[in-house]
């Protein structure tokens, strides 16, 4: 993979880490209104999917989105500004936190009621196809996800309709406290594929190059063939299923440290410098706890949304 | 008069109550998201798993249609299911089977198949989490016939109804409310239950008759103390259960004030307040001194802001301001 590349999905992966560790500190001084999903150990399945994307393709997320806000290009000040109810984040301060929406950059809008996302993508799907645009919609769905209606009736959909959909199962080991083996007796949740009739695959979800490769193939695929494409990344959430789910009461100290030695950020900081490009590095993190300072101040500088606001766009 | 024993919070009562029915009954079982292991997303079924076991609390996929469907199965074979809903806002997720099957089986088979389950629920509103984690919903399980709703406001009301509602043989939606999960109040150490269908009159008054419920009832009562200090005496009725409703008890207040606030944390239109105006006009129209007022959030998606969240959700100045347009008006 040539070095731009490479040196994008790092500087993804940092900023992203960067502004979720920021939101993690305002949540711990009560500035954060709600619950706060965050992504941090497994960004390399978000921006490596995201990286694959070509101009024009869409995306449709879950709650657990600042990190695909960001890799496909809101800036951290708008996103920041969204968590806290600013007028300046990306849906005025309307949204939240879990609701985030920029379809000029290809984010249809992210959904917080699990699985709803996968029909909406198939008829999205169905209407690029319809509207001969040469492009697809990708839509992130997790683990827990998968055991929703949606997820049965929205992929059989796509595969129907030949809808040019790419379903990522972000598999991050749990739904809140549920396992992922408790909640289905399914080893593998790309082998789902085989009841929609359409091609399942497995990636390394905590390895930004293979993400990004296998997506890249799948992508092009779903692009050419008009029919759905699922994959599954296997990963982890490093921290809680919210920032306030500190105990985990479901889950043992060992086994995240475990995971936290594959640190997708560590490995891909690794490879970058073994091919001497250790200063690009440096600058990058520099860049980027810059930005995120920037953006915070930013965020919480801006005013609040006028009260006539929440009355608007109903209809 | 029940003797009183001990203070607890909201969250802990409601633990109590399932904790006793499981002893009591075998046959109740608990399924529902994150209920087990994690004892759920607040706490409520703390330790159940551990006493009970993995077969009478199951931590269930997120799959709304199949909890509510399962436990309607289960309820049909004998048991008796308390399904939990994490939030009001996945109801409509699992609408089918609770208002084509929980409420129409019994119906249909004439009487010879019936499922009464308990859906326990969660109204987490004006908490900063946006338009889909912040909705009540209520009125709609009011309107669809069959379903018996429960919006306890105290620890003591909620120990009590839930306990009811398990024993009973109706389809049951019980909401609790994040806000009063940390709420104290006393309750007796003994077995006690709560007939659901009557409200209580929480405070007794002779210009207004205010109705409330869940987390309005604290709003309404603070805003009667503050009235009570202009020499405006407000009658404040607890619904409790908002389906059946206790019109009797409302009838009968407004017949001796006169006057009927509604005050609800969910949508005004064709909401509780709604209903309860209704039966008034129809039952005690010649008793008005006033045209009857509705206090609710505007008819809009709770917005995340927090800025905003305080213009949407109810606060005491609008309950007081609704409270004293029916008083000025004569
Ligand atoms: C329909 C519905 N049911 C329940 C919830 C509550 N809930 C929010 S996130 C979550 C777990 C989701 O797990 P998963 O799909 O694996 O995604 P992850 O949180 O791990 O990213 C649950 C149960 C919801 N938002 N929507
Ligand atoms: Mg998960």
């Amino acid at each position: 993979m040539d070095i731009d590349k490479l040196l994008w999905l790092y500087k993804t992966m940092v900023r992203s880490r960067y502004m979720e560790e920021a939101l993690l500190n305002l949540y711990r001084q009560g500035k954060v209104p709600g619950t706060l999903h965050l992504s941090i150990g497994q960004e390399a399945t978000e921006v490596g999917v995201i990286a694959a994307m070509q101009k024009g393709d869409l995306l449709l997320a879950t709650y657990r989105s600042h990190c695909p806000a960001l890799a496909i290009g809101i800036h951290p000040k708008y996103i920041i500004s969204e968590v806290l109810g600013k007028a300046s984040g990306v849906c005025g301060g309307i949204g939240g936190s879990m609701h985030l929406s920029e379809p000029q950059l290809g984010l249809i809008f992210t959904s917080a009621i699990v699985a709803s996302q996968i029909p909406v993508a198939a008829g999205i799907g169905y209407a690029l196809r319809y509207l001969k645009r040469d492009n697809v919609v990708v839509v992130f769905v997790g683990d827990g996800g998968v055991n929703n209606g949606d997820f049965h009736e929205g992929l059989n959909f796509a595969a129907i309709l030949n809808a040019p959909v790419v379903v990522v199962i972000v598999n991050n080991q749990y739904a809140i406290s549920m396992p992922v083996h408790k909640s289905t007796k399914v080893k593998d949740l790309a082998t789902k594929a085989i009841a929609y009739g359409i091609e399942g695959i497995i990636v390394d979800g905590m390895n930004p190059i293979e993400v990004y490769t296998k997506a890249k193939e799948a992508i092009e695929k779903v692009r050419s063939n008009k029919t759905p494409i699922l994959i599954e990344a296997k990963t982890y959430r490093f921290l809680g299923h919210y920032a306030g789910d500190v105990d985990q009461p479901y889950r043992s100290k060992e086994e995240v440290e475990e995971w936290k030695k594959r640190d997708p950020i560590l490995y891909l900081r690794n490879i970058i410098k073994e091919k001497g490009f250790e200063s690009k590095i440096l600058e990058i993190e520099a860049e980027a706890e810059k930005e995120i300072a920037d953006a915070v101040e930013f965020a919480l500088n801006s005013p609040y949304p006028e009260e006539s606001k929440m009355f608007e766009n109903l209809w | 008069m029940v003797k009183m024993g001990r203070i607890v919070t909201f969250a802990s009562a409601l633990n109590e109550a399932l904790y006793e029915e499981m002893e009591r009954d075998e046959r109740v079982i608990l399924l529902g998201e994150d209920i087990g292991v994690f004892g759920g997303v607040y706490k409520v079924t703390k330790g159940l798993l551990e006493k009970f076991g993995p077969s009478r609390v199951i931590d269930t996929p997120i799959s709304e249609e199949g909890i509510i469907g399962t436990a309607i199965g289960m309820a049909i074979m004998g048991l008796k299911p308390v399904a939990e809903i994490m939030y009001p806002d996945f109801l409509p997720v699992c609408m089918n089977q609770l208002v084509n099957n929980a409420v129409k089986i019994k119906y249909m088979s004439n009487g010879k198949v019936s499922s009464p389950i308990v859906v326990r629920t969660c109204i987490i509103q004006g908490r900063g989490s946006g338009a889909t984690h912040s909705q009540v919903l209520i009125p709609i399980f009011m309107h669809i016939p069959g379903f018996q709703v429960i919006a306890p406001s105290n620890p003591y009301d909620a120990k009590g109804l839930l306990k009811s509602a398990i024993r009973s043989e109706r389809v049951t939606l019980f909401f609790e409310n994040v806000v009063l999960y940390q709420k104290k109040g006393e309750i007796p150490d003994g077995e006690y239950t709560i007939p659901i269908g009557s409200a209580e009159i929480k405070r007794k008054g002779k210009d207004v008759t205010i109705t409330c419920f869940s987390s309005t009832v604290d709003i309404v009562l603070n805003a009667a103390l503050k009235l009570e200090k202009e020499g405006i005496e407000c009658e404040v009725i607890d619904l409790r259960t908002l389906w059946p409703l206790d019109e009797k008890t409302i009838i009968e207040s407004v017949k001796k004030t006169g006057r009927i606030v509604t005050v609800e944390n969910s949508w005004g239109v064709c909401g509780v307040g709604s209903e309860i105006i209704t039966r008034v006009c129809e039952k005690a129209i010649d008793y008005l001194l006033a045209p009857p007022v509705r206090i609710s959030p505007p008819h809009i998606p709770e917005p995340a802001s927090p800025a905003l969240v305080k213009k949407y959700v109810l606060s005491e100045d609008k309950v007081i301001d609704g409270i004293k347009k029916v008083i000025e008006y004569g």
